[in-house]
């Protein structure tokens, strides 16, 4: 691992060791279980790996108990431990040494260790996969930005990381589309302007077309606020709302801002739904297509958000391997999730761990003019793979894909198909044709023929009101 | 047994199908869930669990009963779930 030594140590500036280390001074009036939990972690930092691993869990349940700056920097400064921990393993530093496969939004690299292999070529596997990680857009908690709307938030510290993450896919889904899966970011200035042009959308100001501020006032109905946290599927919603909005409130005027494909959030209606595994349907990809074509019949690049609960109270393990599959897709764009209450991107998978961007790292607000090509962009790119047991990530979670054309959507379809194949009768979604027509078509030989053109949920509530008790809420 | 505890919090509810629902709607899909009745405001997630997984939309209720109805009292446990929030 000699011949990449900036790995492990995170950019000097930012890092939250120091936040860290000034806290036990201030964290001692804070409480006799604080302190304790201090002690309990320290000693584990000291043990194995995988017990820093719990800690972990310990630090981040505190958190969402006590969300006070003493806990926090604390929390943040376990949460780093934590980080390491687990990324020793990854670089191979430590004797958990792994070779294999490492997919990263739809590309395979085969890494390896030094001490399995000396050959260039995996050397030059680990040094591509790096490259490629790096070259993605890394949006974190920033501070010191315009206060949101009408708060007094000028820092989305503590509860922005679900909005950091999906930003984070999105930027991505642009990338794609703009310069393709094989871009990486350049060693020189000055950038192109497509680069400057993304990282401008993602700015923290209302004048910022993806901003944490728009997102928040399109996310409104959805529970969004400043301050609060949010779900996968709340944030998938906000995301069609304010592309919707960019669009009408753009369309006088120029493509700036405006979003550059269709964008189908998978899921069922606002006011209802069957609940079931989502159905990505090829009619309404389509006609969502054709819309954002102004009607010409053309297809349309398109990004499909699939927001999911994949178990009651923790994610039922049957669904990881088809979590993996869906990160070898070429349309990969990730996935919005992570630990219960900590949002991450997670964009690779190696193993059973899953790899991931952390927006959970502070930064201050900057911002990239659209036409400053000469622009500094390193707060907008991590060299720090993380990773994480794929059975500790919150059943809440939503999956991205990107399709540049019909034949990829295409594509994208028949793998989908494959995987509800593999799936065992639970796949994550499927794919259908068309909307089907009917939901309810009563068995004629055991029906009593009342007519009724979908079941009575009036029974549901327990009301009363049907005679018969077909369904009944426990 | 997890999904048979009774729960009503706000994270899950649960329901159930009588055998003689099913045998009526055998061969209808999932039902349609206002969300108002199960006290969601519109707008957010709602997923249905049978056995802790989701089902497909397009199964049909009599094939999800013959797999999953309980082997004790007959009737059809389905689960609803909003989701969970990050910060």
């Amino acid at each position: 691992m000699t011949s990449l030594p900036g790995r492990g140590v995170s950019p000097s500036s930012s890092d939250p060791l120091c936040e860290g280390n000034a806290a036990p001074s201030s964290s001692s009036s804070s409480g006799q279980d604080l302190k304790q939990l201090k002690n309990s972690i320290l000693s584990c930092v000291f043990s194995s790996p995988f017990s820093i691993f719990e800690a972990h869990q310990d630090s981040s349940a505190n958190r969402s108990l006590k969300p006070h700056s003493g806990s926090y920097a604390w929390s943040r400064f376990l949460r780093r431990i934590a980080c390491t921990g687990s990324m020793w393993r990854f670089l191979g530093a430590s004797k958990a040494l792994t070779s294999s496969d490492v997919w990263f939004l739809g590309k395979c690299y085969k890494l390896s260790s030094e001490e399995l292999s000396n050959s260039s070529d995996c050397e030059s596997g680990n040094a591509a996969f790096l490259e490629d990680f790096s070259s993605r857009i890394w949006i974190t908690y920033r501070k010191g930005f315009d206060a949101i709307s009408d708060s007094k938030y000028t820092s989305d510290v503590n509860w922005g990381c679900m909005v950091r993450s999906s930003q984070m896919l999105v930027a991505q889904a642009l990338i794609f589309h703009h310069l393709g899966r094989s871009w990486r970011k350049p060693s020189q200035k000055p950038y192109s302007p497509e680069y400057i042009g993304i990282l401008h959308m993602f700015g923290d100001s209302e004048a910022c077309a993806f901003s944490i501020h728009n997102l928040l006032q399109a996310g409104k109905s959805y529970g969004l606020a400043a301050g609060s946290w949010v779900g996968p599927y709340a944030m998938c919603r906000a995301w069609q709302t304010l592309v919707c909005t960019n669009r009408e409130h753009h369309e006088a005027v120029d493509g700036n801002g405006n979003f550059p494909m269709a964008l189908y959030v998978v899921s069922g209606d606002e006011d209802g739904e069957r609940g079931g595994a989502p159905v990505v349907c090829i009619d309404v990809a389509a006609q969502l297509c054709c819309d954002f074509n102004k009607n010409q019949s053309t297809w349309s690049p398109i990004l499909l958000l699939v927001p999911l609960v994949l178990g009651l109270d923790k994610l039922n393990p049957r669904y990881i391997p088809l979590l993996k599959e869906t990160l070898t897709f070429p349309q990969s764009l990730g996935i919005l999730g992570g630990k219960p209450g900590t949002s991450t991107y997670i964009a690779g998978v190696q193993d059973d761990r899953a790899l991931y961007l952390d927006p959970h790292e502070v930064q201050l607000a900057v911002d990239i003019a659209a036409d400053n090509l000469e622009a500094g962009t390193s707060s907008y790119h991590c060299s720090t793979v993380r990773d994480l047991a794929l059975d500790l990530i919150d059943p809440s979670l939503a999956i991205g894909f990107y399709c540049r054309d019909k034949d990829d959507f295409d594509d994208f379809c028949s793998r989908a198909s494959e995987l509800v194949d593999k799936a065992n009768g639970a796949p994550l979604f499927t794919v259908v044709q068309s909307v089907q027509p009917s939901k309810q078509m009563y068995n004629e030989e055991s029906s009593s023929g009342d007519g009724m053109d979908s079941i009575n949920v009036e029974g549901l509530d327990g009301s009363g009101e049907t005679g018969e008790e077909e369904w009944q809420i426990l | 047994m997890e999904e048979r505890r009774k729960e009503k919090g706000k994270e899950g509810r649960r329901g159930k199908a009588t055998g003689h629902s099913v045998d009526k709607f055998s061969r209808s899909n999932l039902p349609e869930m206002e969300k108002r009745k199960l006290h969601l405001p519109p707008g957010t997630a709602l997923f249905v669990f049978v056995n802790n997984t989701l089902p497909q939309t397009a199964q049909l209720m009599g094939s999800v009963y013959e797999s999953y109805k309980d082997e004790g009292d007959g009737f059809l446990y389905l689960c609803y779930s909003s989701e969970k929030t990050f910060g």
